[in-house]
Formats: C-alpha cells, sequence, structure tokens
C-alpha cells in the first residue's frame, strides 16, 4: 500500500508543480462558466427595486410579500424613502415603490389606496412595472373585501378572518417554496444556466486533465520510469494501482475545488453532497478508463493528449455540456445516450435543480458504473498487451 | 552472488539468448560486452526479473528468479541505459520515491537520500530540478537512484552514454569505489577503456550465446592474436619484404602501397623489432615511424565476432 501512495504522490507532484496545469484545471472551466453562463442566461437580469413602507401594517406587509412572492422578472428590496433614493440615484436600483400612510385604511374602506412609484428614465420595463403593482393590489383588495365579507357572517373582526384565510396561507407558502428549491424534489426542474454550464464545464475540464494525467503512464513508459519500477519490487498490480489511484485523486481534486469556487464565486447549490460524490466517483472512475484505454492505444503522450483532447473536445459537445442538448438535433441527442458525460450532467441536473438524493439517482449511478467497468477493463487490458 | 545456468529467451519465433551460462562471486567486477543486438540487455532484463526466462536458471543473492523474484529484487540496482527519472522533480525528490519503491520508510529514504548525494557529489544540487541539470550529473543521479537500497548487485546498462569526460570519470571512481566497498558490479559499455578499468572479468556476447569469458589477461592472451608492427617507411623494395617475411616469429606481412605501410603480424614482437630494424639498415630503407600494437580488447572484440563494438 506504501507503494501505491507513493507513486500516487508523485503523480500529484508532477501534476500540481506545473503551474500551466492550475490554468486548464481551474482558471479555464471557471472562466467559461462565467462567460457561458451569462451568455446563455441574459434573460436573468431582473429589475432591482425598492420598496418603501411609510405604512407598516399587515395589509402593507402582505402586499409586499405578494410583490416578492413571484421574482421572476422582478427583485424587490424594503428599505428607508431616503436610502432608496440614494440607491436611485446611484442607479443601483431601478425603482422605487412608495406605499402611502394611509394604505391599509384605504383598503378597509374599500378604496383605492395610492401607491407612488419613482423610476429612472431609462426603466422601459416601467409600465409592467406599475401593472405588476396594481394587479398584486387589486388582488390584495379582492382580498380584504372577502375577509371583511366573512368576518360580518361570522361576527368578527375583519382582521382575524384576513390572517386566518389569505395572510396565514401566505406565510406557510413561501417559505415551503424557498426550502424546495434547496432540497425537497420537484420533478422536471431544470438547474440555471449558470449551474448547468458549471456542472458542463467541470466535466469537461476534469476529463481534459484525466487525458493529459493518462499520458504521464505513457511518458513513465517512454523514459524508461516504468520498466524501473518493474525492477524494482513492486508488482504490475501495485504500479496500476498507484496511477489509477492518483488519476481518481486529481479528477476529485479538480472537481471539489470548482464545485466549491462555483458555490462561492456564482452562488451555485449543488445539492446533496452524498449523491454528488457518489455521481461524481463514478463519472471519474469511467473517465480514467476511457484515459487508460486511449494511452494502451496510442505510442506517445502527445498522440495520447491529442486523441484524448479531440475525444473529450467532441463527445462534450454532443453530450450537452457547453449549451443545453436540447438545443441540438435529435441525431445528437440520441448519439449522446451512449456517452458517460451526457449521464453525469443529467444526474447533476437532478442533484442541482431537483434536490436529488443517491436514492434518486441510482439508475443514472447503475449505467455510470457500466460505464466504468467497460471503459476500465477495456483499458486495462489493452495497457497490459 | 549471481549464478546463470543455461538461460534462454525467444521473443516469437527469433531466439534472442540461446543458452548463456556464468556466474559472479560477491565483490567481483563483471563487464558485459557484445555489439548493438547480441543479447546484453535481454540477459540483464532476465537477471533483475524484467523479463521472464523460457528456461535455464537464475539466481540472485541465494534467490531464485521466477521463483522468490521479489527478494532477489531487493538485492539488485539496476542503472539503466536511459535516464529514467522524473525530469520536473528535484534531485532529492527523486531519490526519496525510489528509495521508497525499494521499501524504505520516509525517514530511511531521506537519510539515505543525502547519503547517496553525497556520493554522487550532487549534494548541492539536491533541491534543483533534473531538468535542469546537465547530461552527466542526470546520469549520477540515474545510479544514485539505483544504489538508495544498499543493493549487493550492481547492475549498469551503458551508464555513461552521451557524458562529458569529466562526469565520466566520475561515474568511473564511484563504481570502482562501490565495488571495493564488496558490492558486485555487472558493468556494460561500449567504452572498451571503461571494461578495463573497471573490470576483473569480462564476457562477450554475440548472437546470443557467450562467445569467450575471462579475465583481460586472459582473453587477449588466448584470442587476441598476434601483436602487429605497424612500419611507415619512405619506400619500400621486394628484397625488404621477402627478408622480413622470413624472420623468425613473423606471422603475416600486410603492405599498404599508397601509404607506404606495413603491418607486420608477430608472436614476439620483442625481438622481430630488433630483426626489423637491422633488416632496415641493410635493405637501406628508411624509416619514418614504428608502432607496437599489443593485442587488446578492441582486436579481441574484432577477432571473435568480424565487428568493432560500436557497429
Amino acid at each position: 500500500m506504501k507503494k501505491i501512495l507513493a507513486i500516487c504522490g508523485i503523480e500529484l507532484s508532477l501534476i500540481f508543480k506545473k503551474p500551466q496545469n492550475y490554468l486548464i484545471m481551474f482558471a479555464a472551466p471557471l472562466l467559461l462558466t462565467f462567460v457561458f453562463g451569462s451568455m446563455l442566461s441574459g434573460n436573468d437580469d431582473k429589475v432591482r427595486l425598492a420598496i418603501v413602507d411609510q405604512d407598516d401594517t399587515i395589509l402593507s406587509q402582505h402586499y409586499i410579500r405578494q410583490l416578492k412572492a413571484h421574482d421572476d422578472m422582478y427583485v424587490f428590496e424594503n428599505m428607508s424613502e431616503s436610502k432608496a433614493s440614494e440607491k436611485l440615484k446611484q442607479k443601483k436600483i431601478a425603482g422605487i415603490i412608495v406605499i402611502s400612510r394611509s394604505f391599509q385604511t384605504q383598503l378597509e374602506k374599500g378604496k383605492h389606496p395610492e401607491l407612488i412609484f419613482r423610476h429612472g428614465p431609462e426603466l422601459s420595463e416601467a409600465p409592467m412595472v406599475k401593472q405588476y403593482a396594481e394587479s398584486a393590489l387589486a388582488t390584495l383588495n379582492i382580498q380584504v373585501t372577502a375577509a371583511k365579507t366573512a368576518s360580518q357572517t361570522a361576527g368578527e373582526n375583519w382582521k382575524a378572518a384576513y390572517k386566518t384565510v389569505f395572510a396565514k396561507k401566505h406565510e406557510d407558502i413561501v417559505p415551503a417554496v424557498t426550502r424546495q428549491t434547496l432540497s425537497d424534489k420537484k420533478e422536471g426542474a431544470e438547474a440555471s444556466d449558470t449551474a448547468s454550464r458549471a456542472a458542463g464545464f467541470s466535466i469537461l475540464f476534469v476529463m481534459l486533465t484525466m487525458m493529459g494525467a493518462a499520458g504521464t503512464i505513457l511518458e513513465a513508459r517512454k523514459n524508461g520510469v516504468w520498466s524501473r519500477l518493474l525492477t524494482a519490487s513492486v508488482s504490475r498490480a501495485e504500479i496500476g494501482a498507484g496511477y489509477v489511484l492518483s488519476f481518481f485523486v486529481i479528477g476529485w481534486i479538480q472537481f471539489g475545488i470548482l464545485l466549491l469556487s462555483t458555490h462561492w464565486l456564482f452562488g451555485i447549490n449543488w445539492g446533496n453532497p452524498a449523491a454528488v460524490i457518489v455521481l461524481v466517483s463514478l463519472f471519474l472512475l469511467t473517465v480514467v478508463g476511457i484515459g487508460l484505454m486511449i494511452a494502451a492505444n496510442v505510442r506517445t503522450p502527445e498522440q495520447q493528449l491529442a486523441f484524448g483532447n479531440l475525444f473529450v473536445i467532441a463527445t462534450c459537445m454532443v453530450s450537452g455540456m457547453y449549451w443545453p442538448i436540447d438545443i441540438e438535433p435529435k441525431f445528437m441527442q440520441s448519439i449522446a445516450e451512449f456517452l458517460p458525460q451526457k449521464w453525469a450532467m443529467s444526474g447533476l441536473t437532478e442533484i442541482i435543480a431537483n434536490g436529488a438524493r443517491v436514492t434518486d439517482i441510482l439508475g443514472i449511478c447503475g449505467i455510470l458504473l457500466a460505464f466504468a467497468a467497460i471503459t476500465f477493463a477495456a483499458g486495462l487490458k489493452a495497457l497490459r498487451a | 552472488m549471481l549464478q546463470a545456468e543455461n538461460i534462454k529467451k525467444a521473443y516469437g519465433k527469433k531466439t534472442i539468448v540461446k543458452g548463456i551460462s556464468f556466474s559472479l562471486k560477491k565483490g567481483e567486477s563483471f563487464g558485459l560486452l557484445g555489439p548493438n543486438g547480441a543479447g546484453k540487455s535481454t540477459t540483464i532484463s532476465m537477471i533483475s526479473g524484467l523479463v521472464p526466462h523460457d528456461s535455464g536458471n537464475i539466481t540472485v543473492g541465494g534467490y531464485v528468479i521466477g521463483k522468490e523474484t521479489a527478494k532477489a529484487k531487493q538485492k539488485i540496482g539496476i542503472v539503466p541505459q536511459e535516464i529514467a527519472l522524473y525530469p520536473t522533480l528535484t534531485a532529492h525528490e527523486n531519490l526519496m520515491f525510489w528509495g521508497k519503491m525499494y521499501g524504505l520508510t520516509h525517514g530511511e529514504a531521506k537519510k539515505r537520500a543525502a547519503e547517496v548525494l553525497e556520493y554522487v557529489g550532487l549534494t548541492e544540487r539536491a533541491k534543483d530540478k533534473i531538468e535542469t541539470f546537465s547530461g552527466g550529473m542526470k546520469r549520477r543521479i540515474n545510479i544514485g537512484a539505483a544504489l538508495m537500497h544498499k543493493p549487493e548487485l550492481l547492475i549498469m546498462d551503458e551508464p555513461t552514454v552521451g557524458i562529458d569526460p569529466q562526469s565520466r570519470n566520475h561515474i568511473l571512481e564511484t563504481v570502482k569505489q562501490l565495488n571495493e566497498t564488496g558490492m558486485t558490479v555487472i558493468y556494460t559499455s561500449h567504452y572498451m577503456e571503461e571494461v578495463e578499468f573497471l573490470c576483473d572479468r569480462i564476457g562477450i556476447i554475440d548472437q546470443g550465446e557467450m562467445i569467450a569469458i575471462g579475465t583481460k589477461t586472459d582473453l587477449c592472451s588466448r584470442l587476441g592474436g598476434d601483436t602487429i608492427i605497424q612500419l611507415t617507411v619512405s619506400g619500400i623494395n621486394e628484397a625488404f619484404l621477402v627478408a622480413i617475411r622470413s624472420l623468425a616469429h613473423v606471422n603475416d606481412v600486410t603492405v599498404h602501397e599508397l601509404e607506404l605501410k606495413i603491418d607486420i603480424s608477430a608472436a614476439h614482437h620483442e625481438k622481430v623489432v630488433t630483426s626489423l630494424l637491422a633488416e632496415a639498415t641493410a635493405h637501406h630503407i628508411n624509416l619514418l615511424s614504428l608502432q607496437v600494437q599489443e593485442p587488446n580488447l578492441e582486436r579481441l572484440f574484432l577477432n571473435l565476432t568480424g565487428r568493432t563494438l560500436r557497429d
């Protein structure tokens, strides 16, 4: 075991002592995630708006919650009027919705409360924002009217009826939705574009690194290190295990750092850690197997790099690592079914977007395990020959 | 220390080693000579357990190769022809790694690496990457890696190829010292003078067979042929040639007319030279130079294989 670890250690040193490897292993995938993630998620630029709640009553607070509940297009943030004005001046927000002091009183009286909407001249979406605010207000108005009617029938205060029927319901729903995006399984959901690109480029660059790493076997054969290892009291199995372990560890270090970096830099939530560990481990085994297969069938490290990179770049393209696979023609999507990257990507999407756990991705894990078994067996057989 | 009995190796239908036998005592230094493709490297590979032998027996330090190969390997240090090191790692890191491959603990490897660096004269370059070393320095670390586990048998496969004379001398001196401390050495080289300097006994391999084995003196006297006396003259006449051909102990006379050179093959050159000078004076031959070439390994090799060693 000590010899296996020593071989693994030396291979890690070889990889991490070359500064240019950091570029290909970490800088490039992060940069591409940023560029492609931003490019594909151009519609994510939501309008940032401030809400100034001068009334601060049950209804004004509920109104704000209703505005915030549908955050597809707008981001609302509570703040004081002075701070909001300052931010608008600095163009850090696009506009301000001011809820006047008589908001609840007006609604109680069945009147239309005053809403002030201030915005800069460049806000082209202003009419839509206004309409959205008015629509939410109209909903609130209906709810208040309904609560008042209900309270008259039951002989209680309308506020109690409102809380029971609307406000409580709303309080229950909002947190439930938030929690769902973090961990609860939600069929059919998709990861954000940035998360998808982070997963795609992590897979791509881990594969590229593995192709280069597997080339060290050829390098060792070329410069006599492999033969020298065999003349030392190290068995072929120990040498093979040392190299495979090193590739696996290198892959995990790279993937791990990319997971953490993208989490910190882009706020990507990678979901259930156990599921990620199992999925990535199986995928790495497959990639190491592919690397071994190519190494066994070429003669020089240069050929390994050329064939390996060609294979990785082409298959990652087909598997939807650079862009969503749905935009590809049907025949390419069919080809992708036979590529491990597609399954790794599907698994990661399930984990990120749907909060999948290990038990939820057993099928995908099984497929990756099969890929790993086939590529490993073929790689080791060819290498031994 | 080493017994090789009738070892054979074939790749497909081609037999590379055709039943070689030799043995080495502990502390002996043995030179293995042979032209390219003679079977030297295959023989070494079989002894070191890298390539399995088809038949015959090999024992190293009492352990049978093929049955107790792992134990035998612990007794052997191999210096391959290639620089089998990691160029982007330092000399110290390389030595540490190879020490660990021979089962040394981290502490043992660290201590031994310092000793080995001292031995090969590269302590000051310990922290430098191998890729920054000259060819000679790389070769020295290449040897150092084989010394990490203090082997009893050191096998060196042309360890001085392509290096400067200073490094070559350093390596030869190092190997000589190792041998003097009791380490058994097998040394292959294309340089006869290295083998003559280092080795007690010499084995010559050609076409997969050990065609001669013995000490240098023994081999030269038995198989090296006659001494060659080479004369360069300003003019040649037939009477002089007849006279020297009839001298006692002269076996052959070859005339290179264009160069006015005469090669005289003789068994006892001391007696022949005096007679030659007398005949030259008597026949008014003006001698420009006279050289005496005693039997040497180069000539021995040529006689035995029909080729020079570097062919």
